[in-house]
């Protein structure tokens, strides 16, 4: 069974933010207001965190978005089980279970984990371009990158349709396949011969907060000083 | 004190039966249609969408061409009884028009909860499950359908699943 991984190259990004558009619009993740940033309620499941690099010129990005950790404190203080991690290694949230309790949103040390505090909405004909795939969240739950599981519901029953195995470009989250600077790279973490596994043991490869041993598995590669 | 919770335990029980045995609200369908006068075609050639969409569709009038020559007389009468159609200058339109432009308004009546994603694609082309196994035998109806036939819930669908050896994790189809 595969274990889905992330690799970010930082020394590639240039902080476009085409990868937080195309989230957002592939998982039908409303606009929010200017009101509703000012009270830090911007709702997004990537955001960039401004990552100081001495010496390097230019922009310096981090996309920050679920780190599917291997050990998710998110889902130790879930009451309803409406977070866990799934087999494959994904950290899911089922929107039906969550009861808005916010323990994830505090547990996460990413704090990646947003709760929606309106209902959602879309302006005149962007109502027409929500993607059918994915449901729309009724206000006052918690939502979170899903690495685009509903993309490998899609890719497993594509590959089985036409008799083969999944093959490693079936699935790739929107982020993956915006990123214009291809910065980002996806995969299965335990297949040896993989772009993916081959990355996260890059010498420049490095998690955010490692020493908290959540393990996540969003790797970022940046070159050190 | 005893007879306050015994009557809020009554009052508590027979609004729960009242929810799980009454039968879901009956709509009226705009034609009787008979399934099992139809049943020398498939499902799919009606419902097209079932092999191939997630959803499986409800047929429009210009389906019913594709076999019949004349409209069945209910259709007539319904879709003419109905709004002018937009350039038809307030004339009778004629059936040819009526079969390129008018939609029955058929009332869907079996519905999962907005928060399933359920795909007849998936199961229907890929999983190879036979109609029946979700919809009963729709071929013995002769009636118009005016309530779900068969009551769906997620017990039904996880037993399935495991017979199958299908996925039952939850965000397979709660996402």
């Amino acid at each position: 069974m595969p274990r889905w991984g992330l690799v970010i190259d930082l020394d590639r990004c240039t902080g476009c933010q085409a990868c937080v558009v195309a989230c957002k619009h592939e998982n039908n993740v409303p606009f929010s207001t200017p009101a509703e940033a000012t009270h830090g309620r911007l709702l997004t499941w990537i955001h960039l965190v401004p990552a100081e690099t001495p010496g390097r010129v230019g922009p310096s990005a981090l996309p920050l978005m679920c780190q599917h950790c291997d050990r998710p404190p998110c889902t130790d203080v879930c009451p309803t089980s409406a977070t866990y991690l799934s087999p494959e290694g994904i950290v899911a949230q089922v929107y039906p279970r969550c009861i808005g309790c916010r323990y994830c949103t505090n547990a996460c040390p990413y704090s990646v984990k947003v709760f929606n505090w309106s209902s959602p909405e879309w302006p005149g004909a962007m109502a027409e371009m929500r993607n059918p795939d994915v449901s729309l969240r009724p206000k006052g739950i918690v939502e979170k990158c899903t690495f685009c599981h509903h993309r490998l519901m899609l890719a497993r029953e594509r590959a089985r349709d036409e008799g083969r195995d999944l093959a490693p470009d079936d699935y790739v989250p929107a982020c993956v396949q915006t990123c214009p600077a291809e910065a980002m790279t996806f995969g299965d973490l335990d297949d040896p011969h993989g772009a993916v596994a081959a990355l996260a043991n890059n010498p420049r490869a490095f998690r955010l907060m490692e020493e908290l041993g959540t393990k996540p598995k969003v790797i970022y590669l940046r070159e050190g000083e | 004190m005893a007879r306050a919770l015994l009557l809020t335990a009554v009052a508590a029980i027979s609004a729960a039966i009242w929810v799980v045995l009454l039968p879901p609200a009956a709509v009226d369908q705009p034609i009787p249609f008979d399934h099992a006068k139809h049943t020398e075609v498939t499902c799919v050639a009606c419902h097209r969408g079932a092999e191939r969409s997630a959803r499986a569709g409800i047929p429009e009038v210009a389906a019913c061409l594709n076999c019949h020559a004349t409209p069945p007389r209910p259709v007539e009468v319904v879709l003419s009884a109905g709004p002018a159609l937009p350039g038809s200058d307030g004339q009778k339109p004629t059936w040819d028009e009526l079969a390129r432009r008018a939609r029955p308004a058929w009332v869907r009546v079996t519905r999962l909860p907005d928060h399933v994603m359920f795909s007849h694609r998936r199961h229907v082309t890929s999983a190879k499950l036979d109609c029946a196994s979700c919809h009963g035998d729709m071929r013995a109806r002769r009636d118009a359908l005016t309530s779900a036939p068969v009551r769906l819930d997620m017990n039904a669908c996880l037993s399935c699943h495991k017979t199958e050896g299908a996925t039952e994790d939850c965000v397979a189809c709660h996402r």
